[in-house]
């Protein structure tokens, strides 16, 4: 086992597809924590995670994982990861059982009595074919085999998306049990921001290929505010100060990225906390600097 | 380590396919187990004091020794290609899924080709033993040219497994596999249709023949015989080099492609190669 710091790292990695760029991003996952990886449709997230997972060549930039290089160990960085899908990647035709024949031959580390605790815990049938399972149950096969090899780092791709609220907080309180090993990391991405606000260390949020904010939840919560104002009150607030301002009939919604200067600088103005979901629509319409609903 | 994961790959792809191949071998053994029982029943059966002393006896024997083993070689081995298990990996995203797991191309592809030599062998044996049946129903002796005719037409099985491997392999969509249905398709007509040319070439100004159909199948088997010395080296060759030919084919594939789902417009070496090569670029 080597020694690492950062279960991901990702540095200035560009993926150029038609139309779309992934432009030389850069974050870390420290090792031991969640990170939540956010942003719209399209944003870039799956290119991200295909990237880092190898499945898909980057074309510029380097990754590692778990502080290892994938052009000299690809096959053991795999054996140490686990991935979760939006949607179940196994074939109707197969059971349960059959799942844990598959993957123990795959993973060096693959436990059955950990698997057989986790069908039990999420009450899945052995021997029922995986096409009538619903999507809550697919979705929890998918995390019991991706916790059966004692992975240190799960990678999920939109895992929670679709799922109902019930199932959603089953499965955040498994990420949590999860993460109570100390060398155990986890790069969640969704667009269900709150279910990464209760459970992440850190957050990273990406928008048409680039990284716009990146660090820990409690910082990036902490840092950012939205001013709420009249709009004579908005029109005194310098355009640099802002992300974007949400104009309504009754004032302005302003965000901004450094709360305490803004304290400063605007002290007659009231300053709110905000919430992932907010940094993310604020920042998506940085362009436009203002907007309506 | 690696046994283990080719077991654990062999016994899911064999899982997935099994039940087309299975269906397809038993309506194969169906449609010859019928050509049989009619055979016999021109002999001994009911049909016997029609068929007594009957050129179309003659006629129906040939067609039952020569064409129902020949055919069911070809069918057999043609049911070894199927790309069953590559859809439905599409299907259920085990393909995008299968890259994050670790599995070397190499694996990958060695599992493919184990259990398509386990469905050729299959197809292989059944030709024989209907090859022998037949034979026998038929009152004729089962000779060793028969097995290096099943040898052959395997042999040609395999070599449009090259095809196969070389445009299948690369889809990872329902789409892209269609779209290389259809390529093969032409390929093969366009070879069929370039043989037909130049045979009506060649044979202008020669005189129609009207032989009966056992004799027809009989010269085709001697016209097989005289030229044994040239088919089977041929034979052992692409037996031999087109499953190895194959299984490269399959694993540059795999490291060239990746995911292409999304990677439509890069086609850039998906391989170690690549990634210490975009290392290289990042550093300079």
């Amino acid at each position: 086992m080597n020694d690492y710091t950062n279960a991901i790292e990702i540095k200035n990695v560009t993926k150029k597809y038609d139309g779309f760029t992934l432009d030389n991003i850069s974050f870390d996952v420290p090792r031991g924590s969640i990170m939540g990886f956010i942003g719209q449709n399209g944003a870039g997230k799956t290119t991200t995670i295909r990237s880092l997972l190898n499945i898909i060549p980057i074309n510029a930039g380097e990754i590692k994982l778990l502080g290892l290089d994938y052009a000299e160990q690809e096959q053991a960085i795999k054996e140490r990861i686990a991935v979760v899908f939006d949607e179940l990647p196994f074939h109707d035709i197969f059971n349960a059982k059959d799942m844990s024949r598959i993957f123990k031959g795959l993973y060096q580390k693959w436990d059955d009595k950990v698997y057989e605790s986790y069908l039990d815990r999420f009450q899945l049938p052995r021997k029922k074919k995986i096409g009538q399972f619903s999507k809550g149950m697919k979705m929890k096969l998918q995390i019991a085999c991706a916790l059966s090899h004692d992975a240190e780092l799960l990678v999920m791709d939109e895992a929670t998306t679709g799922l109902d609220p019930v199932v959603r907080s089953e499965i955040l309180d498994i990420f949590l049990e999860y993460l109570q090993e100390e060398n155990h990391s986890i790069l969640m991405s969704s667009h269900i921001t709150s279910d990464l606000e209760k459970i992440a260390d850190s957050v990273t949020f990406i928008d048409r290929g680039k990284i716009l904010v990146t660090g820990y939840k409690d910082e990036v919560l902490g840092n950012h505010g939205v001013i709420k104002c009249t709009k004579a009150d908005y029109k005194d607030i310098e355009p640099e100060d802002i992300i974007s301002a949400r104009i309504t009939d009754f004032g302005a919604e302003a965000m901004v990225s450094d709360r305490a200067e803004a304290a400063r600088k605007y002290s007659g103005l009231l300053i709110e906390p905000t919430t992932l979901e907010e940094i993310m629509v604020y920042y998506v319409h940085r362009v436009a600097k203002e907007w309506s609903v | 380590m690696t046994t283990t994961k080719l077991k654990a790959l062999v016994w899911r792809e064999w899982r997935i396919c099994q039940k087309a191949y299975l269906t397809g071998l038993m309506l194969v053994i169906f449609m010859v187990l019928f050509f049989g029982l009619f055979r016999l029943s021109m002999s001994v059966g009911n049909l016997a004091p029609v068929f007594e002393g009957s050129e179309m006896l003659a006629q129906f024997s040939a067609l039952l020794y020569y064409m129902s083993s020949a055919m069911l070689a070809a069918i057999t081995a043609c049911l070894s290609l199927d790309v069953t298990a590559l859809q439905a990996d599409i299907r259920a995203n085990w393909l995008r899924y299968s890259f994050a797991l670790p599995i070397s191309p190499e694996l990958r592809a060695t599992s493919i080709y184990i259990v398509k030599y386990i469905k050729f062998g299959i197809g292989f044996a059944i030709a024989v033993v209907n090859g022998m049946v037949s034979a026998k129903i038929a009152n004729v002796a089962f000779s060793e040219h028969m097995m290096w005719l099943f040898a052959a037409i395997m042999a040609l099985v395999m070599l449009d497994d090259l095809l196969l491997q070389y445009f299948y392999a690369k889809a990872r969509t329902i789409k892209e596999i269609s779209a290389a249905q259809f390529t093969i398709m032409g390929v093969l007509t366009a070879c069929m249709m370039g043989y037909m040319f130049y045979k009506t070439i060649n044979e202008e100004g020669n005189a129609e023949t009207t032989d009966s159909l056992d004799i027809t199948i009989n010269s085709l088997c001697d016209k097989f015989i005289s030229h044994e010395n040239v088919i089977i080296p041929l034979t052992v060759i692409v037996l031999i080099a087109a499953p190895l030919l194959g299984w490269y084919i399959t694993v540059r594939n795999y490291r060239m492609y990746g995911d292409v789902k999304e990677d439509t417009q890069s086609k850039k070496l998906f391989s170690l190669h690549h990634q210490k090569e975009t290392k290289g670029d990042a550093e300079s």
